[in-house]
């Protein structure tokens, strides 16, 4: 390895980026390599003093994100048992965000290639989902019911159940 | 910006990571009232590659949700340790063996009714206890207790008709049921309006369309009556009531005993069914047809008792269906039942209730109700519901079935 250099590969470097908003954050390369879109940047030596701009990712879930990265960069190899136990903790604890936080933290994963935060994200938005009905999926996620009358109709053809989810309840509540 | 409310953002989440998190949603249950929030998240469950994902192949019955069941009233001792294990007295869902291949429902918690149905409100608690009774197109029959007035009337049957999709509840007007004998309530149904195949709105005061069956036998005359309740009335001005009990009896059957087998009728075509003896061991099926006020009878022309209700034994199920038109009930055919070495002896196992939709039965031998199993009727399959406990009251488990919006051929399920 190139340790003793200080090359852009040194795994003690600092990798600046720069959110939408203009804000700077900076983490170990470790941390940035979790990030896919991050990790092509630095192999292809993109990483620079100014930071790299990450044009859809603002400043508040960039922070979260920063802080994600580099709590599971410190630790990703040869976990003890307690480790991967405070790791699913610090993991369980990151994630209990409102519903904008965890919006942003869906997209920004996404597009920057984390894949674990993608995966707590994706869990966290399905755990929240279940046991509610359609009505309530709707106003937790801000979704318009966006049936048309001949769709509930059809619906109502199909399955009772949908039917009257879709129209009845909505009037009567 | 950051603060970008929800209501214009969600649109712009990368259609996979909508995927991903629909195929993570734990339950059917969930899942299905997913397919009914938006366009989008319908299209993309009815998506084929989806719907494979979720239900591979060979998985099927997946329609079937679980079991409805009540505990048995336990010991003061014993409670303790159930309270942990149970900490509501709503009725529980056993989850119907998928084989492992699916995500089990609830992941690791048990589910029970009132994960389904909000319980707040006037009529809050008024679930424990609840003994299930009957479930179709997902509306789940209950029989309940409620605490007021106290001491509670005698002679007095309440219902509550909850629906699992929409969380709502109604809770039906009392039923006096002096006029019943000692067996009270012999026979129930409840319809949808799916069963009425017209479009039938809610109306005095009920979240849902409905109509509840019950067949009662006279502690005078013994003859059955029938007890009809719609949730909706032709005129707007009285609130639905139960209609006054019609004379079954009187116009179709004679003297009959029963119903046999199964409390809850096999509703088909727009009429529900109950299984009767008649005189000379001769059986009947009373049909009421669940539009008109038309009650019927048909003879089975059987010698053998129908064996829909229990196994024979040369170890086969016989099954009866009715044929459209009016209701002809004859042997289909005679399904051999696949059996693992578990089987001692087929004679005792019996049948608690039946599934339609998904063609499966629960089953257990009265000598060990500590283990129950689900047979696949069109296979003759059976498998072990890991999820019975020795505390369930088979005499309450109702099969809950889903009725997907979406082609249900999709699913391969042969």
């Amino acid at each position: 390895m190139a340790a003793a250099t200080d090359d852009a590969g040194d795994s003690n470097e600092m990798i600046r980026v720069v959110s939408s908003d203009g804000e700077h954050f900076e983490m170990p390369e470790a941390a940035a390599n979790l990030s896919l879109v991050l990790r092509h940047m630095i192999e292809d030596d993109c990483a620079d003093a100014a930071g790299i701009p990450l044009a859809v990712v603002a400043a508040k879930p960039l922070a979260k994100i920063v802080d994600y990265c580099t709590k599971h960069a410190a630790k990703s190899s040869g976990l003890t048992i307690e480790e991967a136990e405070e790791l699913k903790r610090f993991d369980a604890e990151f994630i209990e965000v409102d519903t904008d936080m965890l919006y942003d933290l869906l997209v920004a994963a996404d597009f920057m290639g984390v894949e674990g935060l993608s995966k707590l994200a994706v869990q966290r938005t399905a755990d929240l989902i279940k046991g509610k009905t359609p009505e309530q999926n709707r106003e937790t996620f801000g979704i318009v019911n966006d049936f048309t009358p001949e769709e509930e109709e059809e619906i109502c053809k199909e399955n009772e159940w949908a039917f009257q989810i879709t129209k009845p309840p909505s009037r009567l509540c | 910006m950051a603060e970008m409310g929800a209501a214009a953002a969600v649109p712009v989440i990368p259609e996979d990571v909508v995927i991903e998190i629909l195929a993570r949603v734990p339950d059917p249950t969930s899942l299905f009232r997913c397919a009914a929030v938006c366009r989008r998240w319908r299209r993309l469950i009815a998506e084929p590659a989806f719907l494979r994902r979720r239900w591979p192949r060979g998985t099927g019955g997946a329609a079937l949700l679980g079991f409805f069941a009540q505990r048995h009233q336990i010991q003061a001792n014993a409670r303790r340790k159930l309270t942990k294990l149970f900490p509501t007295r709503a009725p529980a869902l056993v989850a119907a063996p998928d084989r492992g291949r699916n995500p089990p429902i609830g992941l690791g918690r048990r589910l029970f009714l009132t994960d389904f149905v909000r319980d707040d409100g006037a009529t809050a608690g008024i679930f424990d206890q609840a003994k299930p009774v009957a479930a179709r197109g997902g509306l789940l029959l209950m029989r309940v207790f409620p605490r007021a007035p106290s001491p509670p009337a005698q002679n007095v049957l309440h219902l509550c008709v909850c629906n699992l999709l929409t969380g709502k509840h109604d809770v039906l007007p009392p039923l006096q049921t002096a006029c019943f004998d000692d067996d009270g309530v012999r026979g129930y149904a409840i319809l949808t309006a799916t069963d009425h195949r017209i479009s039938r709105i809610p109306s005095g005061g009920y979240n849902t369309f409905f109509q509840v069956l019950l067949l009662g036998i006279h502690n005078g005359d013994h003859q059955v009556y029938l007890h009809r309740f719609f949730s909706t009335t032709a005129t707007a001005i009285m609130p639905p009531s139960w209609s006054t009990p019609t004379n079954c009896s009187e116009r179709t059957l004679g003297r009959v005993w029963g119903p046999y087998g199964n409390r809850v009728a096999a509703v088909s075509n727009g009429t529900a069914h109950w299984l009767f003896h008649g005189e000379g061991q001769s059986l009947y099926t009373l049909d009421v047809s669940i539009d008109a006020d038309n009650i019927g009878a048909t003879k089975l022309p059987l010698d053998a008792l129908p064996i829909a209700v229990r196994m024979n034994r040369s170890s086969t199920w016989f099954r009866l269906e009715t044929q459209g038109g009016p209701a002809l009930w004859f042997f289909t055919q005679a399904i051999p039942v696949v059996a693992g070495k578990m089987f001692l002896g087929m004679e005792s196992l019996s049948s608690v209730c039946i599934g339609e939709k998904s063609g499966t039965m629960l089953t257990l031998y009265h000598s060990d109700q500590n283990r129950a199993y689900v047979l696949n009727l069109p296979s003759g399959v059976i498998t072990r519901v890991a999820d019975w406990k020795r505390w369930f009251n088979y005499l309450t488990a109702v099969p809950f079935e889903i009725n997907w919006p979406i082609d249900w051929a999709l699913f391969g399920t042969t």
